[in-house]
């Protein structure tokens, strides 16, 4: 057998193995890898190392069409293959859209749902995600986020105001051309006709101190967003 | 009478006890929105300027300005403060009770650039 077969089959074998380990994991057949027991206060049945140790494992056959069982209510629910990437997909979608709002407005959550099924728990990620994506749009209205009729924007040096010329300049250019950026008036409202440069996100929500944007906005919007972002920087804003 | 000069973010204050008092629902087109622990004033516009503002008895009070608000918040706190939406405090002082007349007066209806608020009876 020469050298060329020899490599051939190694990296055959190497893919079956790779693959073995995939349907494991997707499966839950791979025993010895730990997972969260259930009662400890956390999601179960996740992967974990939990400092290293080993923790008994939560095995579980696959259901009876192939798919991972999968905890809800207390109760193991078998699951098909398609529900599992139809949960995941809701799942992932309903956290990116969570977190597009938390980055305007930390403190937010989507209200908790009860479900007792993996359908119930795909609609209860879908409403979540409707939840978030409405908020997100509450907050564009109060001028946290760019707005609806952001079109083009400048790099923020910092959070500072003090503005250049130059920047002035800019911010002005793109109000005229595409208006303020959260109610889409080309009249700024103030007396020497400026547009005000706003920060997106707005500094005081900028906590983890995020690259912002400078969007023109009339003085009327400004004015509603200095409200709502110190409703909301105080907590007070579902009061 | 305390005085500062300042341009604020979003070219608004709020006059309130302290730091934690929810804001105001803005009025569209007013320059004052008010609750019972807090009154928002606008000022001249931020990228424009600076507002002048001041902050004493009302009995002080002697410029002729427009008087914008006349009204009651609560001041558990026995303390008025002017503050921006980053919490920076413009001016402050004592007052004498818990529930004190606010009044605000301004030297422009829409764009202020001076802007006073006198408490007590005066």
């Amino acid at each position: 057998m020469n050298a060329t077969l020899l490599a051939t089959i190694a990296v055959a074998r190497l893919r079956v193995s790779a693959a073995t380990l995939q349907l494991a994991l997707r499966h839950g057949h791979w025993r010895t890898q730990p997972r969260v027991p259930a009662g400890n206060g956390r999601v179960s049945g996740r992967w974990t190392h939990e400092g290293g140790r080993l923790i008994r494992v939560q095995a579980r056959p696959p259901g009876p069409r192939g798919g991972a069982p999968r905890r809800i209510a207390g109760n193991w629910r078998n699951i098909s293959p398609v529900q599992e990437t139809r949960l995941q997909l809701s799942h992932a979608q309903m956290r990116a859209a969570v977190r597009r709002v938390q980055r305007l407005d930390p403190k937010w959550k989507p209200r908790p749902s009860l479900y007792e099924s993996v359908e119930g728990e795909i609609a209860a990620n879908k409403a979540a995600r409707r939840e978030a994506e409405d908020r997100h749009y509450e907050l564009q209205g109060m001028g946290i986020g760019p707005g609806p009729f952001a079109v083009e924007s400048q790099p923020a040096r910092g959070p500072g105001r003090n503005w250049t010329a130059q920047e002035k300049n800019e911010n002005n250019r793109i109000g005229r051309k595409y208006g303020c950026h959260t109610c889409g008036t080309k009249e700024p409202g103030t007396p020497r006709g400026n547009f005000i440069p706003d920060h997106q996100a707005p500094t005081a929500l900028n906590r983890n101190g995020r690259p912002q944007r400078i969007f023109p906005q009339c003085l009327t919007c400004s004015s509603k967003q200095g409200g709502h972002v110190t409703s909301l920087n105080r907590g007070t804003s579902r009061e | 009478m305390n005085s500062t000069t300042f341009a604020p973010i979003n070219s608004i204050v709020f006059v309130s006890d302290n730091l934690k008092s929810k804001p105001p629902e803005h009025v569209d087109g007013s320059l004052i929105s008010y609750n019972e622990f807090c009154v928002s004033v606008g000022t001249y516009p931020e990228v424009d300027g600076e507002t002048e503002f001041s902050l004493g008895k009302a009995e002080e009070v002697n410029d002729a300005l427009q008087l914008v608000f006349d009204g009651m918040i609560q001041t558990p706190s026995r303390k008025l403060i002017i503050s921006t939406v980053w919490d920076e405090v413009l001016l402050e002082d004592s007052v004498t009770d818990v529930e004190t007349r606010i009044r605000v007066w301004v030297d422009h209806l829409r764009w202020p650039q001076k802007l006073v608020v006198g408490w007590g009876r005066g």
